[in-house]
């Protein structure tokens, strides 16, 4: 085969060339694709994975490696009403995009990669990923979220990969003592976090009691008590004891109740 | 260029029957070559099924350079300014179905730094292209379905600004 085409006279070469030019690139071997995508720009990098399956799976193989081989860049919002974002990548090049939930929003900052919008209106808050377009919604606060919003902090405890399951999201205001807690998705707001014995509890408005494992992803164990107290209660918190749990509630000034959490007999009983 | 006559003549013969007589000690730079003569495999031509004659000319051009000794350390500076300039300019290909074959080439010849050139060349051929256009210069068919496209879009949504 090989010494086949000696007899070929030289006008071959550029027949041979051009006969395959229309159809090499998509012949193009995996590990060859794949040394070319690790060269491009972030940017191209997303283009190049909305090309066709084929390079999808590729560019979503080695997304990791490739993410982390890369400079990093900064993200700017503009401040008019269109806000659109803005991605720099220190080598001359500036990219824009509106990010879903950007409109009517106002961006308080960023916490694990996503940017924190608020909806100024809704008083809701959207966790974008910039990069990924992956999202959190947080809408329910068991307090008033000030649309002050310079005076809001807020960080994303726990993201885990690709995972719907609840990611508690904590907003402190300034000059204020008050935190809350809140988890992704149409989840009842959470009034307080406590670690006792090893172990994280959650109280929502209901008055139920979780306990929060964050391994192998984090999940709300909704742990069924007996006696659980009126849901009337306003703010409750936890307090412990060496010993006890126990849940801690400011009816008024001064009037407060306290049941405690028996996790042997699984109730609570009041101790007032 | 820096040929000594005690260096080893190899002779390549591309797939379009074509033969090349290149010193040893230069085509040394392409570790498949490299092996078959280690292994005793390069008495008579070697022959190189995968590379046209017209692709193997550029490549043997390059290895030529790149096997160029700089002298001394103040020749050493201007050598690598020199050979930067000459890299930008060889991956300055009229076809693109040139630099295609050059990066199979270096891949089937295992030549590291080639194959590392022409794949940011073909890296920085896509720069600021519209996924439409990339699909065009690369001949690929959009194999998702509308549902899939539609997603595939929202995901990502960066414009060059």
């Amino acid at each position: 085969m090989r010494e086949a085409s000696a007899d070929a006279s030289s006008s071959k070469k550029f027949n041979a060339c051009d006969n395959n030019a229309s159809t090499s690139w998509a012949n193009l071997n995996q590990d060859l694709l794949l040394s070319i995508m690790m060269q491009l720009g972030v940017v191209d990098f997303f283009s190049f994975k909305r090309v066709c399956k084929l390079w999808r799976k590729l560019a979503f193989d080695h997304n990791d490696k490739f993410m982390r081989s890369r400079q990093p860049m900064s993200i700017s919002f503009s401040t008019g009403a269109k806000k659109e974002c803005y991605l720099d990548d220190f080598e001359g090049r500036k990219f824009k995009t509106i990010l879903p939930h950007s409109i009517g929003s106002t961006c308080v900052g960023i916490t694990c990669g996503y940017v924190i919008l608020f909806g100024r209106k809704t008083r809701d808050f959207w966790l974008v990923n910039p990069i990924t377009r992956h999202e959190f919604h947080f809408s329910s606060f068991p307090f008033y979220v000030s649309k002050d919003t310079t005076s809001i902090r807020a960080i994303l405890v726990n993201v885990p990969p690709m995972s719907r399951s609840p990611s508690v999201f904590v907003i402190t205001h300034r000059f204020s003592s008050v935190i809350s807690f809140s988890l992704a998705g149409n989840q009842p707001s959470i009034h307080d976090l406590h670690s006792f014995k090893g172990k994280i509890y959650t109280i929502d408005s209901r008055c139920c009691l979780c306990e929060l494992r964050l391994n192998p992803e984090p999940t709300l164990r909704l742990l069924t008590m007996k006696n659980i107290p009126e849901p009337r209660l306003l703010r409750p918190e936890f307090v412990n004891s060496d010993q006890n749990l126990y849940v801690i509630d400011c009816i008024l000034k001064d009037v407060t109740s306290l049941h405690d959490v028996d996790f042997e007999r699984n109730e609570m009983g009041s101790t007032d | 260029m820096s040929s000594s006559s005690s260096s080893k003549m190899i002779e390549l013969r591309s797939s379009d029957g074509e033969t090349f007589h290149v010193e040893e000690t230069v085509v040394l730079q392409s570790e498949t070559i490299k092996q078959m003569i280690d292994d005793d495999c390069a008495n008579a031509a070697i022959p190189l099924p995968n590379v046209t004659s017209m692709t193997l000319a550029k490549v043997i051009e390059y290895i030529k350079k790149h096997a160029e000794k700089p002298k001394d350390d103040d020749d050493k500076k201007v050598a690598e300014e020199d050979l930067k300039k000459f890299d930008a300019e060889f991956v300055k290909v009229d076809q693109e179905s040139m630099l295609f074959d050059l990066v199979r080439a270096a891949n089937y010849l295992n030549i590291k730094s080639l194959l590392d050139l022409t794949c940011q060349a073909v890296a920085d051929s896509i720069k600021d292209l519209s996924v439409e256009e990339v699909r065009k210069k690369f001949n690929i068919q959009n194999d998702f379905t509308p549902e899939e496209e539609a997603k595939v879009r929202k995901e990502n949504a960066w414009a060059f600004d």
